[in-house]
Parts: structure tokens; sequence; C-alpha cells
């Protein structure tokens, strides 16, 4: 070959090209169409596209509109966590008292727990993104859709008016009996939770449905992506699980009203049963709160380290492991509950499990990012972020499954801070490096990367302020939900409450970046980041409203970067994460620039006779 | 995807149409139907027997009935609802669901039907620390008074003291 002087050259850096092929170009852009024509003008567009958008089955407008709704929320909630922080800047009462501190913090853990983060990654981005992965149309059950957002708005109102009408002081785990006795609104707030659960339930059907039986030619089970098999994972988990905590509500509700004893000892009831159903629903829940994180993450590590993510099946069957063995460990909440203790060393070992997937999922991630060529943009900062946050949260729950190690843990700061360790540090920053990761694709504009850098540090620094001197505190013996607290406690809670306005700040950095993103940020390209996945390579930004205007082709795995930039366009195998096939043989593939992008493949689909005939060439 | 196709092919030719319902033979029925009588006769037995204390099964006379009426259920749906014949999805996801639930009640039973046994698992019972604690604290009262100042007048000086007023 060496005589030859056509050999395939490897762009590293696209020329100035067209933002999309030509005769791609975005033509019904989701956000605009269907819609009221241009030359409706001024208030008469209102009307005609507020019904547009809420009689709208279309997947990615629902996408948005979990969205914004997930924010407001998780800003009511953000709000309602740093009034407690706030409140505990010193001990005894600042300006909350200690009824109006209970309130708070079940507000802050009912929003977050059952308003935002199990709504969050699935309902959002997995809506928005998973369709468009699979190079379909729309998920099997368009309208079913639409029903799960107006069942979550419903469930969400409900607790709207439980928080009105007094609050509640339970804590988000309602336990039995005090649940069964307070005179708080605790009977609205879990008719909310029940409400909102079926919104889970039909997002769940609606993902297996899609999963299974819709997918593009070509993109075979070992072809998807990693964060659609997580996705698949999770949706399992919610159809199976959450029924579960419907019934539980169900329960609580009908011994509040009508004094059946089922959890209240008084009437022959067994409160620790309440316990066992409500952690049965809930340990699989924080699974739904983190597998969609880690789909995320894994699409993340690829397209940022420029090759293939290591040990693709591994990664794949992992999250299908952790969300089975998810059903078996929910004892572990329980070790100080008077449960017995042969079901405490079963729950304990079986906990033990959870770490083996955790750890591979772990390893394969830092091995994805080894010698290929890491590139910092903002997701990839949020993505180590998580790295690093997650292995600290996912440790620290080894210890406090610890049999013996959690009689002393448990109920202290250092469960609040490893649970935020894992929910925060996780899945929101999982969410946030993932909203910034398809911004380009949901709205066709660029984030600002400096400001997305700065506020990746801000909010990096400001967590680890809050949460690590928690488990200092919590080592310590401060146990959580308290109003008050020793003075030994004042500096480390000090601290922690400096640390919150950071995150907030962080956070609200974020929010800003994202507003001006909107107005003035620069219009993305078809595939910014040089990623290989279908909504990448096959569709514009933003996408169509059918999302392609063919049936795209499969003919490559998702993290077979190479092929976009070396144009033989056809590699071996799917997605063998032990770097054969493709053309992994090459190294990392080149880094383009984000506002020239990478090449796409609208090429490379089925021709039904149903394309929009070509523009013709001006 | 071969795995996504609906196969009609494993039906016999008794289907009507691709909704058709695989036709059982009398026999068959009636096998199940004699084997749900059998069984509730057998469940209401036992429940009998361990009312009058000939057998004891203890913790685990539920696990035995729910067992019993899992079986149960099983025929029912295998046979009346004819899931045997229909597309196996549909079987794994009924499975799957009923996996589930045993999955719920049996580690539910691991706790309630072994409350209280802390001192099986305990290196030393709870009882015997303070039953050594007692022993300890009866031994530092029987030894105490060795151990106690002695004063150094044993007896007052009455010669010191007038005794008359």
């Amino acid at each position: 070959m060496s005589t030859t002087t056509a050999a395939a050259p490897v762009r590293t850096q696209s020329a100035p090209a067209p933002k999309h092929p030509p005769g791609h170009e975005p033509v019904h852009n989701y956000l605009l169409e269907p819609g009221p024509s241009p030359d409706v003008r001024g208030l008469a567009r209102v009307w005609p596209t507020v019904k547009a958008w809420v009689t709208t089955v279309d997947h990615k407008r629902i996408g948005v509109m979990y969205l914004f709704a997930v924010s407001f929320f998780f800003a009511v909630a953000g709000i309602a966590a740093l009034l407690v922080r706030a409140e505990l800047m010193n001990p005894g009462s600042d300006f909350l008292t200690a009824d109006e501190y209970n309130r708070m913090f079940t507000l802050h853990g009912v929003m977050m727990v059952f308003l935002f983060i199990v709504p969050s990654i699935p309902g959002s981005l997995g809506n928005f993104v998973l369709p468009i992965m699979l190079g379909v149309k729309d998920v099997a059950f368009p309208k079913l859709n639409l029903a799960s957002f107006y069942v979550f708005i419903a469930g969400a109102s409900i607790a709207v008016y439980a928080i009105l009408s007094g609050g509640i002081d339970t804590g988000w785990t309602f336990y039995t009996p005090y649940s069964d006795e307070t005179n708080t609104a605790v009977l609205p707030m879990t008719m909310a939770v029940f409400v909102a659960g079926f919104a889970s339930i039909l997002t769940g059907i609606n993902f297996i449905v899609t999963i299974h039986k819709m997918r593009a030619p070509g993109l075979t089970w070992n072809r998807l992506p990693l964060f659609i098999w997580a996705l698949y994972a999770v949706s399992i988990v919610q159809v199976l699980a959450t029924p579960v905590v419907g019934i539980t509500m169900i329960l609580l509700a009908m011994e509040r009203l009508l004094n059946i004893g089922i959890f209240d000892p008084a009437l022959g009831g067994d409160p620790v049963l309440f316990q066992h159903f409500f952690w049965f629903y809930s340990h699989p829940a924080v699974y739904i709160m983190i597998l969609p994180a880690f789909g995320v993450i894994s699409e993340l590590m690829g397209t940022f380290s420029r090759q293939k993510v290591f040990g693709y099946r591994a990664i794949a069957l992992s999250s299908v492991a952790i969300a089975m063995l998810g059903f078996l460990v929910w004892g572990h909440h329980m070790f100080v509950s008077g449960q017995s203790p042969l079901s405490s060393i079963v729950f304990s070992l079986i906990t033990f499990l959870i770490g083996v997937p955790s750890g591979i999922k772990v390893l394969n991630w830092v091995w994805t990012m080894y010698r290929g060529s890491v590139w910092l943009t903002t997701p990839m900062l949020y993505a180590l972020s998580f790295l690093f946050l997650f292995t600290i949260g996912g440790l620290t729950g080894i210890m406090v499954g610890t049999l013996a190690v959690d009689v002393h843990l448990h109920d202290t700061y250092f469960v609040v801070a490893h649970f935020h360790y894992v929910m925060m540090g996780g899945t929101v920053m999982a969410m946030i490096g993932g909203l910034f990761y398809w911004w380009p694709k949901m709205f066709g504009r660029m984030m600002s990367e400096t400001w997305g850098r700065i506020s990746a540090g801000v909010v990096f620094f400001g967590f680890n302020m809050t949460f690590f001197t928690q488990f200092i505190l919590g080592s310590q013996g401060m146990p959580r939900r308290y109003f008050t607290y020793l003075p030994e406690y004042h500096d480390l809670h000090q601290v922690s409450t400096i640390g919150s306005w950071f995150l907030g700040l962080g956070l609200l950095l974020v929010l800003g970046n994202m507003i001006w993103s909107l107005f003035k940020g620069k219009p993305a390209p078809g595939n910014p980041w040089g990623a290989a996945t279908l909504e990448w390579t096959h569709a514009t930004s933003p996408p169509d409203h059918h999302n392609f205007h063919r049936t795209p082709l499969v003919t490559h795995g998702p993290y077979d970067y190479g092929v976009l930039f070396s144009g033989d366009g056809y590699s071996g195998d799917g997605a063998g994460g032990d770097g054969s096939g493709g053309d992994g043989s090459r190294g990392p593939a080149p880094i383009p620039n984000p506002e020239l992008g990478a090449p796409q493949e609208m090429e490379k689909s089925i021709d039904l006779g149903l394309a929009q005939p070509k523009p013709s060439r001006d | 995807m071969a795995e996504n196709v609906h196969n009609t092919s494993a039906h016999d030719p008794a289907d009507h149409g691709h909704h058709g319902h695989h036709i059982l033979s009398a026999k068959l029925l009636l096998t199940v139907f004699f084997s749900l009588v059998g069984l509730t006769i057998f469940t209401v037995g036992l429940g009998l027997l361990e009312q009058n204390e000939i057998v004891h099964l203890g913790a685990f006379s539920v696990p035995v009935a729910l067992a019993i009426a899992g079986v149960k259920a099983t025929l029912v749906a295998m046979f009346f609802m004819a899931l045997k014949y229909d597309n196996k999805v549909n079987l794994l996801a009924f499975s799957l669901s009923i996996v589930f639930l045993v999955v719920f009640f049996v580690f539910t039973f691991l706790d309630t039907g072994f409350r209280g046994s802390f001192d099986d698992f305990s290196a030393t019972p709870i009882d015997q620390t303070q039953l050594e604690e007692l022993r300890l604290q009866e031994r530092n009262d029987a030894i105490l008074p060795d151990f106690e100042a002695q004063p150094l007048l044993l007896q007052g000086d009455t010669a010191l003291i007038d005794p008359t007023p």
C-alpha cells in the first residue's frame, strides 16, 4: 500500500462544512411544528402553540415537558434543602420551629424522590433520546406516553395540595406507627405517591415494548447503546416494583381511615411490615434512580474518550444484574428495626453482592478512558465528577450495608451523606452531564462551554463541602432529621451549610447557561460531539417532527467513532468491547470541532420510497 | 428478529386463525379439575391436623399453605387459562411476576418467622453476658467489706468521756 497516494486520510479536524449534509437540513423542527403557521403573529400564536404542546404525542415534546416539570420540582425541593441547611447553621431555632423543620425536610425528601429523581432521567432524557437512538419515529404507545406525563402532573398536583394543606412531617419514608397517628397531611401525600407511581409504570411499559419491538434494521441487541440497556433495566424495575408502593400507600390509607390493623400493633398489626412493603419498592427505586445515570455515563465516557466503551456486554448485563439483585436487598434499611437477625444477615450478604456489578461498571468506565483521547468538555467533567462521587457513595454504601457497622451508623448523617453522594453525586451529576451532552440535539443550540466548565467546578466543590462534612458528622454520631444538635457539631454544620450555598450557586450557573443558550447559543450542527449513535449520526439538530427522513440502517456498533471519520462505514462486529472488529485497531477517533460537527451518515438508510424529494441544489 | 416473531407453527391444527385458542381434551381438563379439588382437600386436611396438634408445622404452616395455593394457581393459569399453549413471552411475564411475589414473601418470612432469635446468632448470648455481669457484681459485693477502710479506733475510749451528766 506504500505506493498508493489515495490512502483514506483520517480527518483530525473536519473542514468547514455545512452543519447538515445537503438535503438533510431540519425540515420540520419539532419545537415549532406542528404549530401555528408563521403568518400568525403576536398573542394569536399563544393558544395554538399551547394547544399543540399539551395535546402532543411526540416523544420529544413530552420529554421536554417532563424536563421542565422535573426541573421545577428540583428547584422547589432544592430551595427546601437550602432552608433546612440554613436552619442547621446554628443549634436551636433560627427561623424555623421544630415542627416546621420536620415539614421542611419531609417536603425536600418527598419531592426530590417521587417528583424529581424517579422520573428525571427516564422521563426527560429517556423519552427524548430513546426512540431516536432506536431509529424509530416514536415510542410504542405515544398516547400512553402523554398519559404518563399527565398522571405525573396529577400526582404532583396532589403533592402540592398536601404541602399547602399543612405539609407532612413523617420524613419521606412515611414510617408507621407515626404516620398512622400524626395529624399532618399523610393521606394526600401518600395518594400523590400512589398516583405518580402510575406514571413510572406507564413509562416503563412503553420503553420495554419499544426496545423489544421497534428497533431499526441492523440494530441488534449487541449494538444497542448502553443508555438503552440501562433504560431497559430500569423499565423492568419500574413495572415490577412500583405497584408495591401503590399497594403500601393504599394499605396505609385504609388503616388511617378504617382502622384496619395492618401496621398498627394496637390493632394487631406489625409496624415492621410497613417497612418491608415500603422498602420492597423503595430499594429497587434507588436503582430506578441510579441506573439511567449509569447509562448516561456510559455514553459520555465513550464519546469523550473517543473510543469504544470497554466491556460493552459486561456493562449492559451488569445493569440488568443490578436491577435483579436490587429486589433482594431491601432489608438492609431495617437492620435496627427489630427484624430477625437471620434476615439481617441474608440481606447484608446480598447487599455486598450489589458491589460486584457496580464495580464492573466503574472499572469499565475507567478502562474506557485508558489510552483514549479524553476530551474534557462540560459533559465529560460532569461524568468524571460522577465517577469520583459515585465511587465514594458506593463504597460508603458497602460500609452501611455491613451489619455490625450499620447498627452504629444507622440514622446518622453518615447515611444522609452516603445516599446524597449516590443520588446527587451520581444521578444529578449524570443528568446535568447528559443535559449538556444532548442539549444541542434537543434545542439545536450549543451551551456556553466556558460557563459550563465553571459550573462543573463550582458544583463539584460545593457538593463535597456540603456532604463530605456530613460523613464526619455522622461518624461522630450526629443523628439525622434532628432539629438541633450538641455544640461540638457546630463547626462542621456551618461548613456544610456554606457548602450548600456553593452548590446552589453552581446549579444556578447551569440553569443560567441553559436559558442563555436557548436565546443566544450558537446553532448546533447535527453531530457536534462526533458520537456514533443514531440520534447523532442520522438526525438533525433539533430533530424533525418524525425524527428521520428515512428509516436508518445500522451498520456499526454504537461506539465505533472511527467509522465516521474513516469513511469505510462498515465494521465487522457490533460493539465488541474487546477492541476487536470495527476499526478499533486504529486507536482513538479524532476529536471534532463541536461548532462544525462531525460527519453524519444520513445516506445509510432503508429506502422505503417514502423519502421526501431532495430540494434542488441552488 | 427471530425471537420476536410470533410463532404460530407451534399450534396444532385445531387453532382457529391467529387468535385461535388451544382446545384441551376433556380428560386433561378433568384431571386438572380433580387435582385442584384434591389439593383443596389436602389444604383443609392439613389445617385440621394442625388444629388438633397431630402435625406440627410451626412457622412453616403459612408457607406450606401458600405453596399449595401456588401450585393450584399455576395449574389454573397453565391449563384453564391456556398459558401453556400461548406465546412463551406471556408465560415469562406471568412467571416473573409470580417469582417477585415469592421473593417478597420468602424474604419477609425470613424476618417474621425468626423474630427474637438473636441468641441463636450471637457469639455470646446477651443473657449470658448479663449473667456474667451479675456474678461479678455479686462477687464484688461479697469481697467489698474486706477492702473497706478500717477505722483506727475500733472501740471508743469510754474512759475519756464522762458517763455521768
